[in-house]
């Protein structure tokens, strides 16, 4: 029988990195995501 | 315009040879703590999320993305930084969904929780589906690099298909994926500086007199900075709908359900390492791609100002002078050469009128007038060429290794062409060491041999990583005889990759949903995007939401008529 992956337990999801939850980091990505777009779109029509 | 040299110097060489032995080294060096087949398979999970992110960033890098995207900014600008707008939107659904229920189940492969949730035939279809896909479109990964490579080196393909095949299998094979990825990060730091080099040395190279402002309104003139088709015509390839729903599909697919990604981020040392590194990704991936474009756009402005041959593909040009009757070489020649010289003085007008508040509308206009004249020229070269070779040429992919061996001096174009072979390396490691793992998790120890023990368990898949590597090399010596089979291999991959993804969807959405309606709900998700491929022009961004989607209905629609029969029999 193959070896299993090193055992690691539920509780294995440490302290949230940054910005207390998971939800609002997911919303910075967005939102970075779409600002990252806006940006493009200035950069394609910026009037250089 | 200035004449350009056209091979490699000794410092080229010299830059090169000590990457790849450089490369080799540090596989090996950072192998020698793999020990059992946790290590070999998952880096004993150890890695943080930076080494990961990065491994997965180098794991979908292709050489031929390098050399591809940017021959396509050249071309036709730089819409195709569309295709990853749905990429950051994907990571954070997988962060959310598929990840913690990979990680808690404490898998080696992605199909093995797949038994877990339905049963062991769900599992070996799907991976069956990855080993097929991946399997031969590891051949191309190697293949594709190596033709334009050989080109610029003026090496046999069956060199560089054997140098880079053999460096990288034998750091994989030696100490699997803590190798690499450990060579994953050296290569994308390599790869990083690579691209922050060349959009550095394209501007520098500008003539004194045109300013990156006056490039850039250049570029923007002939189209080439348009990155936000927002029409809704689901048959044009590139557009913010298609790069959002069917990129954000296909990133889920690929980051979500093909073992060669999956394996990256479940060595993170914990969960919240594994989602960092994929969100870091999400992060990073559009604005390297905005960079390696930029690269290609510049490249096409620097042209302006310098002489361009008149076929990229040196091997194609030599054909061409060799065969084209005389008189047709000698007019597509002066052809190209006269309306090369009329764009340059455009283009120069251009920047002298937007300089001195001239009449900029007007050279503008005398600029597309010249752009559109030197694309004819261009046109009418290749078509002469296709007929001399009996087959369409097309040597977009060949413009960027063109110019960094013709226009880059002091070691920079040896620097340039390590990072196109990081990129295909990296690519080409984490491949087989995810190919080896699902042979040996999904196949080899459930029908072959249940007990091998840890040695014997450890030595077979380093066996099976020389197989895949050994396969690999095989299916890229004989891709060029293949012709449009490699088309054929490529496009196989799409037509299932939304059903996978369909059946993970099951798994993890639907806490209803049955083996029965997993398993041949991925059927009807193929036989979908089959249809939907054979009988419209949608562009290919939609058939991942195409089969998908079928796969989540069908599933559904099976489940409930499966559990309603059972009533009627209760």
């Amino acid at each position: 029988m193959l070896a299993s992956p090193p055992e690691r337990r539920p509780d294995d999801d440490g302290p949230v990195p940054v910005f207390g939850s998971w939800r609002a980091i997911y919303a910075a990505v967005a939102i970075t995501a779409l600002a990252v777009m806006a940006l493009l779109a200035l950069f394609s029509r910026w009037p250089y | 315009m200035s004449a350009a040299p056209d091979s490699l110097l000794p410092a080229d060489w010299a830059v090169l040879a000590a990457y790849v032995s450089g490369i080799v080294a540090l596989g090996v060096w950072v192998g020698r703590r793999t020990r059992n087949v946790s290590d070999f398979y998952l880096a004993g999970r150890e890695m943080r999320w930076w080494a990961a992110g990065l491994s997965v960033m180098a794991t979908q890098l292709s050489a031929i993305t390098f050399v591809g995207t940017t021959g396509q900014a050249y071309s036709r600008g730089m819409g195709f930084v569309a295709f990853y707008f749905g990429l950051p939107f994907a990571m954070i659904v997988l962060s959310a969904t598929l990840v913690p229920f990979f990680y808690r189940a404490g898998v080696f492969t992605a199909y093995q929780y797949l038994e877990q949730r339905f049963d062991s035939r769900t599992r070996t279809l799907t991976s069956v589906l990855f080993l097929l896909s991946r399997g031969l479109s590891v051949g191309i990964t190697l293949y594709a690099p190596s033709l334009v490579l050989s080109t610029i080196f003026g090496w046999s393909e069956g060199r560089t298909i054997a140098l880079m095949a053999s460096a990288t299998i034998l750091y994989v094979v030696w100490g699997g994926n803590r190798s690499v990825i450990w060579t994953d990060v050296a290569q994308m730091g390599l790869v990083w500086f690579g691209i922050f080099t060349c959009v550095f040395v394209a501007i520098t190279q500008l003539p004194a007199d045109v300013s990156l402002k006056d490039a850039l309104a250049l570029a923007q003139a002939s189209g080439r900075l348009e990155m936000m088709d927002a029409s809704t015509d689901p048959t044009r390839p590139y557009t913010i709908w298609s790069g959002l729903i069917g990129g954000m599909f296909l990133a889920m697919a690929y980051f979500g359900c093909d073992q060669s990604q999956v394996q990256r981020y479940l060595s993170g040392r914990s969960l919240t390492e594994s989602r960092l590194s994929l969100l870091f990704t999400g992060f990073l991936k559009v604005p390297m791609q905005f960079l390696i474009l930029l690269t290609g756009v510049l490249v096409f402005v620097f042209f302006h100002f310098h002489e361009a041959p008149l076929l990229w593909n040196r091997a194609e040009l030599q054909r061409l002078e060799a065969n084209a009757p005389p008189a047709e070489l000698a007019r597509v020649r002066e052809e190209a050469s006269a309306s090369h010289a009329e764009r340059h003085r455009a283009a120069e007008a251009f920047a002298r009128a937007r300089r001195e508040a001239g009449d900029v509308a007007a050279a503008r206009d005398g600029y597309l007038a010249a752009e559109r004249r030197l694309e004819a020229a261009e046109k009418a070269t290749r078509e002469l060429a296709s007929t001399v070779a009996g087959r369409t040429v097309n040597d977009v992919n060949y413009i960027f290794p063109s110019y960094v061996v013709s226009r880059l001096r002091g070691g920079l174009a040896g620097l340039i062409l390590a990072v196109i072979f990081a990129a295909a390396m990296s690519a080409l490691a984490g491949e087989l060491n995810s190919l080896a793992t699902a042979t040996m998790v999904d196949f080899y120890t459930r029908f072959v041999r249940k007990d091998g023990g840890p040695a014997h368990d450890l030595l077979a898949s380093r066996l099976f990583t020389a197989f895949w590597g050994a396969f690999a090399a095989l299916v890229a010596s004989q891709a060029g005889q293949l012709g449009s089979a490699i088309e054929v291999v490529n496009r196989f991959g799409s037509y299932f990759y939304g059903s996978i993804l369909g059946v993970f969807g099951l798994a993890v959405l639907t806490p209803r949903a049955s083996a029965r309606g997993a398993f041949y709900g991925a059927f009807a998700g193929m036989a979908a995007v089959l249809l939907v491929a054979w009988l419209t022009p949608i562009a290919f961004l939609w058939y991942n939401v195409v089969s998908a989607v079928t796969v989540f209905a069908t599933g559904l629609l099976i489940t409930a008529l499966s559990r309603s029969r059972e009533g009627e029999i209760g």
